[in-house]
């Protein structure tokens, strides 16, 4: 397993990861720069990895983020499916099936909110009750690794890896490893940084 | 009068003997798993398939993938994961074997497992036990051969496309868990390329629409 995982992890890295000693700098650069942002765009391709059955599950898409509370989540391949969270509410419309949650009274659905937001600004490492956070980097990348604290997390979430660019802190790769040793990567590309993104695609019908 | 009977005795065994081959031709001509009928709705040629997919118990909605793998002769696995990419279940039909390589803790409760176990088992694994009764029921679709099945694995009844020879639906009969109502429509090369699996008693439904190999 841990063969498998190694030279996926360094093909993107360029480079080992090192610890970073200080993580204090590390969180006052990323702190300042996720400030000025106000939008994101990417596209991205994400891989699901069975350890066992040793195939890929590759699905792609395009997700858009606004502060502070909206973002747009969307599979365009090889199936539509598109989530849409804006502020307290989300929205799923999954082939002709649309569903619309109330955040406030679902606690659960407020917790996947909370981790995904966090995970696509990449300030999951902000919360210090939820995740024991370790930083590190190589020469083009940072590398936060959270492990979750809380039992109902812990139950399908092993570790969470957020890659940043080091240029603009803008994520370029997130990883998902689950407790059973199967592990989804979500690579972004062409990530737009505050480019104008109307709010009618956040809109929830 | 008993000279009657015993006449009567013998003309219907003399009948019996001369017909049965017909009769029993045309039975063995029908049964699931022979030559005409495939009793298989994934055959041994069947490799891997990914389906998108849902699944409703109760008031409670799950979507995702379903993946779907022969691993050995013996052997399928299927996957179920949300559409980020976390697991489900994967479970694994090895023979008689039923082996649960992980589950949510909401999902995992005996009496669902079992139930899920032998919905899967319906759909992924032919029924080669040994069948004790077999009758030809009607249908209302010309289109459409329906049997009755009584084997070591239960009492099931299945609905053929006449044309093609494929399973259309497989019905349980009734148990404590209810009827197990499954139905695939569409055949892509070496699966179906949509399946609905219903158990109307614990309100629990299983779509999959085939995406790729």
């Amino acid at each position: 397993m841990i063969l498998f995982m190694f030279p996926v992890f360094f093909a993107f890295s360029q480079g080992t990861f090192t610890e970073i000693k200080n993580p204090a700098v590390f969180k006052q650069l990323f702190s300042e720069t996720t400030r000025k942002t106000q939008t994101i765009e990417a596209s991205f391709i994400q891989e699901k990895n069975l350890s066992i059955l040793s195939e890929k599950i590759v699905t792609k898409g395009r997700f858009m983020f606004k502060k502070e509370k909206k973002l747009r989540w969307e599979y365009t391949d090889p199936f539509h499916y598109l989530i849409i969270i804006n502020n307290e509410t989300m929205f799923i419309q999954d082939e002709g099936k649309k569903s619309r949650i109330d955040m406030r009274s679902n606690k659960m659905f407020a917790e996947i909110n909370t981790i995904i937001m966090g995970c696509v600004q990449g300030n999951l490492f902000n919360d210090e009750k939820k995740f024991l956070s370790s930083f590190f980097e190589n020469s083009a990348s940072f590398m936060v690794k959270l492990k979750p604290l809380a039992s109902n997390l812990k139950e399908y979430l092993s570790e969470i890896r957020i890659c940043f660019d080091k240029n603009d802190f803008s994520v370029k790769r997130l990883e998902m490893h689950e407790p059973s040793g199967d592990y989804t990567n979500i690579d972004f590309s062409g990530n737009k940084i505050n480019a104008n993104i109307p709010d009618e695609k956040f809109l929830v019908p | 009068m008993r000279s009657s009977l015993f006449h009567k005795s013998l003309l219907i065994l003399f009948f019996w003997i001369l017909l049965s081959p017909w009769i029993m031709g045309q039975q063995k001509g029908y049964m699931p798993g022979q030559s005409t009928y495939s009793n298989a709705i994934f055959d041994s040629s069947f490799e891997k398939a990914l389906y998108k997919g849902s699944l409703d118990i109760s008031k409670h909605h799950l979507s995702g993938l379903f993946y779907v793998k022969r691993v050995s002769l013996n052997s399928i696995r299927i996957l179920f994961s949300n559409e980020l990419g976390m697991n489900f279940f994967d479970f694994e039909l090895k023979g008689d074997e039923f082996i649960v390589h992980s589950c949510f803790s909401s999902l995992e409760r005996a009496s669902l497992l079992k139930l899920l176990e032998n919905d899967f088992r319906l759909l992924l694994i032919p029924d080669t036990t040994v069948i004790t009764r077999m009758t030809r029921g009607r249908s209302r679709d010309p289109e459409l051969v329906i049997f009755g099945v009584k084997s070591a694995r239960g009492s099931f009844h299945y609905t053929y496309d006449k044309n093609s020879g494929k399973i259309r639906r497989i019905q349980t009969s009734r148990s404590i868990m209810g009827r197990t109502d499954l139905r695939v429509y569409g055949y892509e090369r070496l699966q179906p390329t949509k399946i609905h699996i219903s158990n109307p008693t614990i309100r629990l439904h299983i779509r999959m629409t085939f995406l790729s190999n």
